[in-house]
């Protein structure tokens, strides 16, 4: 028998390793597109207060086009985020692959300038889309990972057309197998087990246990399927469940502070513990 | 965690559900994840006896098994039993005095899947029963989360305003609400009736959806504790979530954590 706080020493003792969170963007009294501050402290208060060592953030434009300066704009947010906390928050480059050589120079821009960890690519395009080839020519050859928005869902996401499912992540994987591909939120809402399924067989794709869903056996399930090299932890805006989850799942001590830690993708940090 | 006080899970099941395998579907199984997170009651109810065709059939599989499980006393850990009802269905009013004559706790109203209105003449017949035996109503929306429900599930959500016309039909009964998105009652109908309405709570499952900060707090806020109580929706769901939110809770006082653990429904349990 042991209390939460007893069993929140797994976070305490060890590499905790947030894979998935954002910063957001807000309009400051002349309508300039700026940080969202407050979302920015509360998340630096969740990762304290649940023992989160390093987050790794981007900020997509989660509709739409994103254009090239909507994207810089972003990115240049999320610069701001890792500036004001140093170590603390790596961030995620974002970009739309609709922009061709624009977006291949904005990965560049984020990656070899701003210190960035790796790209984030959002819901404009599914991953196994040709425009993507370029996108993810450019991440291996710059051997930084890729963490793409996913999920499926019987009832579909109308609104999000061309969100991956794990099907078509595959087939990118498989045409570009030197490229680290992480794909979000498993339990992010959406069909948990077909999202495992697809890409089991694909070793060069991850997932991370983010999202609000907390179905017993989930955690485990992406054990089983993926193995714990190829799960990390991550929240997603839902601290709560993702590191509630992770305490609940029924699997050994080791595999936990693996995802913890993350070490199928601890290659890419810039520094860690 | 409040030392000494009950622990009281209000949201469990145990049987088959025909969409997922569930992973602990035992008396025992969920008992030993209750004994790991200080779970003193657990509130269960017969998933197959949703889907039967006489539902009764699936509480008395229930009642059978957690009798045994009781019997070999190898937990400290109690189940409240609650009788899945279906108004639909000839003979329902036996089904609760049945119930009510082998001691369980409660009867669980849904209505998504026995597909009619909350408040409506049999709802409302079902409801004045139990409520005539101090049964309080469980009241819950569909299990998983939308996104992600078989083609052949409920597809729809349950809204605030569907079960205000179940408590507005019989006030006189205790209620339950679980597994609605907690939100929805932040803005509609039944946050009125709160305040007049000692004996209805709302579970703490689904609580932080999307959220950054602890959206326990917010709830506590506009409710207050004496109207919520611990719902894991295991084993649908991790008990855990429901412990991390409360010890993380920057609101909650201990006489608040002392009453939602456990005090606020423990005396309409029949314990």
């Amino acid at each position: 028998m042991s209390t939460i706080s007893e069993k929140m020493k797994l976070f305490q003792n060890n590499s905790v390793i947030n894979w998935h969170e954002h910063v957001w963007m807000t309009k400051d009294e002349n309508g300039n597109d700026v940080l969202n501050m407050d979302e920015l402290h509360g998340l630096i208060q969740g990762a304290d207060d649940n023992y989160m060592d390093i987050l790794l953030c981007s900020l997509p434009i989660t509709r739409g086009t994103a254009t090239p300066e909507m994207c810089r704009k972003a990115n240049d947010l999320v610069y701001e985020a890792m500036q004001l906390y140093p170590g603390r928050i790596q961030g995620m480059c974002y970009v739309d692959p609709g922009f061709g050589q624009e977006a291949l120079d904005e990965i560049d821009r984020c990656i070899n300038e701003l210190g960035m960890t790796g790209l984030k690519l959002y819901n404009q395009y599914t991953l196994d889309d040709p425009v993507q080839r370029p996108i993810l020519a450019k991440c291996s050859e710059l051997n930084i990972p890729i963490l793409i928005h996913a999920g499926y869902s019987l009832q579909c996401f109308p609104e999000q057309p061309n969100m991956s499912h794990s099907e078509q992540i595959a087939r990118a994987a498989k045409a570009f197998p030197d490229c680290t591909i992480l794909m979000a939120h498993v339990t992010g809402g959406g069909d948990w087990l077909w999202q495992l399924r697809g890409i089991a067989d694909c070793p060069n794709v991850l997932t991370d246990i983010s999202g609000s869903v907390v179905d017993l056996g989930a955690v485990e399930e992406a054990v089983r399927y993926l193995g714990a090299d190829r799960v990390v932890f991550g929240t997603d805006g839902s601290i709560n469940a993702g590191v509630a989850k992770t305490l609940g799942a029924r699997i050994s001590e080791q595999d936990k502070k693996k995802i913890l830690a993350g070490v199928g993708l601890r290659r890419f940090l810039k520094e860690a513990k | 965690m409040i030392n000494n006080s009950i622990v009281i899970d209000t949201d469990n099941y145990l049987g088959s559900f025909p969409f997922r395998k569930l992973f602990c579907n035992t008396p025992a199984e969920l008992a030993k994840i209750a004994e790991e997170n200080n779970v003193d009651v657990l509130c269960a109810a017969s998933i197959n006896a949703i889907f039967y065709r006489n539902s009764m059939d699936g509480n008395m599989e229930l009642y059978e098994s957690v009798k045994t499980f009781e019997e070999s006393k190898q937990s400290p850990v109690k189940y409240a039993l609650f009788a899945v009802i279906n108004p639909t269905y000839t003979g329902f009013e036996k089904d609760i005095e049945k119930a009510h004559e082998l001691g369980f706790s409660g009867i669980e109203l849904l209505p998504l899947y026995h597909r009619y209105t909350l408040g409506d003449a049999k709802s409302t017949q079902a409801a004045k029963l139990a409520a005539s035996y101090h049964m309080p109503i469980r009241i819950r929306d569909g299990f998983e989360d939308f996104r992600q429900r078989h083609q052949m599930d409920v597809q729809n959500n349950l809204t605030p305003a569907a079960a205000a016309a179940m408590v507005k039909a019989v006030p006189e009964a205790s209620y339950i609400f679980t597994g609605f998105w907690p939100e929805q009652f932040l803005s509609t109908d039944p946050k009125d009736m709160i305040p007049n309405k000692k004996d209805l709570f709302f579970s703490t499952f689904k609580l932080d959806l999307y959220h950054i900060n602890n959206n326990f707090d917010t709830f506590l806020e506009k409710v207050g504790a004496d109207h919520i109580v611990i719902g894991s929706n295991a084993p649908f769901a991790y008990m855990e979530p429901q412990f991390l939110r409360l010890e993380n809770s920057k609101k909650a006082t201990q006489e608040d954590l002392v009453k939602i653990y456990g005090a606020n429904i423990k005396p309409y349990l029949n314990l």
